[in-house]
């Protein structure tokens, strides 16, 4: 099947006026089927399996048709695919490789399997102070077991971190990524109303780190222990910046 | 003329070179938007802050300068189409017809884009955000440079002397990128709008 390449360089696509129009309106209908397929309430796989499809046929209409790869050289035809498998390729590597992410935002998934079941153990024990660090402490604390020094029993404002003051320490350490208002800048915001997880959750986000993200682990980094990672949780969850 | 014509195109492939470079470029093209939109997929669902895809994402509006850009494409299509049949006028009137629906497909984007901006998304709001911004970004950057490449066409067409002899290369070698950024969105539209989240 050899191309006479070389004596029509410019050799025209045969198509019409008439049937770039039709073209164009089929293009037009598909994506209106893809539109009212979005909002047909199909269960997720077949969903995303009918879009697909879908969008590689205008894809393969646009590139064979409008660019005329059909009636076009081979060696078009080639370079072409070539860049595309490749990205292909690329796609499905880094989505297999990444795609496990996408459930991580649990306890579960970062919490240590201690501090998940410290953490269910207290809420069946029912008097779990999250509520107002204080007052309730005495029933809660027992099971979660991570306040530790007296001290900061009382006001999660007072907290000591490696011997400065919890606020101090933070502007210190973690205002560059969180905002100095713990507003949220490259990491999330840390207000108490953001944080409704389990103290154990953000505890343990605190000395192990966020794999995977710029948040870095504080006991590898600053040498931060259990009681220095609570007062840090107690005033993130309880004092309003 | 008919002479002339036949001793250019002389390449040890049998294709032009330039032809081949668009074609080349479009390949690495390939692999530019496949990251981005590989990263995007990875990233869009570990947002820890809204707003999320579903609840700022506006599919309606989008459908509508979807089909814009599918517009421009036909109408590039035609221009080629005059380019390569000598009607000048078709082609000089559908290059025009491109460059203005390109213009109204990169409006309908500063508009979301500061929509979404005074919803409170932006770059560095979420994860969501910053690959969202990243990729649309980038495809709207295709799109303004490809408006500037058909105004400079549409232009050289007004000379005296038009395009020249190679007239149908030129157009025919924009067509080519203009619709390989709209193929681009077609697979933006449908992954970032249309799938579920
Ligand atoms: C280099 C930047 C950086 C620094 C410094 C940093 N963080 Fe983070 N932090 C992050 C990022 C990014 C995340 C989000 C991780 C993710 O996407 O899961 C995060 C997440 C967190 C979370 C979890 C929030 C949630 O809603 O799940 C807590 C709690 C936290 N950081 C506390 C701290 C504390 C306390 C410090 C200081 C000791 C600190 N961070 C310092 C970047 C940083």
């Amino acid at each position: 099947m050899e191309h006479e390449a070389t004596a029509h360089a410019n050799e025209h696509p045969p198509t019409t006026i008439r049937q770039y129009v039709l073209i164009g309106a089929i293009l037009t209908v598909l994506t209106l089927i893809e539109l009212w397929l979005s909002y047909s309430g199909l269960p997720h796989g077949p969903l995303i399996a009918a879009l697909l499809v879908f969008s590689a046929i205008k894809f393969a209409i646009v590139v064979a048709l409008f660019m005329h790869l059909r009636f076009d050289n081979r060696l078009f035809t080639r370079m072409f695919l070539f860049g595309l498998v490749l990205a292909g390729s690329l796609l499905l590597a880094l989505l297999g490789l990444f795609s496990d992410n996408h459930d991580s935002r649990t306890v579960e998934a970062y919490a240590t399997p201690g501090a998940v079941a410290a953490h269910e153990a207290a809420a069946e024990a029912g008097g779990h102070g999250e509520g107002e660090g204080g007052g309730q402490s005495g029933g809660g604390e027992a099971a979660g077991g991570a306040t530790t020094e007296g001290g900061d029993g009382g006001d999660p404002a007072a907290g000591m971190v490696q011997g400065i003051p919890v606020a101090e320490f933070f502007q210190a350490n973690c205002a560059v990524c969180h905002g100095q208002n713990r507003e949220g800048l490259v990491g999330p915001a840390l207000t108490p109303e953001r944080l409704t997880q389990p103290d154990e959750f953000y505890h343990d986000t605190i000395l192990n780190g966020r794999p995977g993200t710029a948040m870095p682990s504080w006991a590898a980094t600053k040498g931060l222990n259990d009681a220095d990672a609570n007062a840090l949780v107690q005033f993130l969850k309880h004092v309003e910046p | 003329m008919a002479a002339a014509h036949e001793v250019q195109h002389h390449t040890s492939t049998g294709v032009d070179n330039r032809k081949l470079l668009m074609w080349v470029f479009l390949a690495s093209e390939c692999l530019f938007f496949g990251t981005l939109i590989s990263t995007y997929l990875i990233f869009k669902g570990n947002s820890l802050v809204g707003p999320l895809p579903e609840e700022i994402l506006d599919i309606p509006l989008t459908s509508l300068s979807t089909f814009v850009l599918l517009m421009s494409s036909l109408a590039m299509v035609l221009a080629v189409y005059g380019a390569q049949h000598g009607q000048l006028g078709l082609m000089k009137g559908m290059l025009l017809a491109t460059i203005l629906l390109g213009l109204t497909f990169l409006g309908f984007q500063v508009y979301e884009f500061r929509t979404f901006g005074s919803e409170g998304l932006n770059l560095t709001t979420n994860q969501f955000g910053a690959s969202f911004f990243v990729l649309t970004g980038f495809h709207g950057l295709h799109v303004g440079i490809g408006v500037f490449y058909l105004t400079s066409l549409l232009i050289g067409s007004m000379r005296r002397n038009g395009l020249g002899r190679d007239r149908d290369l030129w157009v025919d070698t924009a067509g080519l990128y203009w619709h390989f950024v709209d193929i681009v969105w077609i697979v933006i539209f449908t992954v970032i709008y249309l799938m579920p989240h």
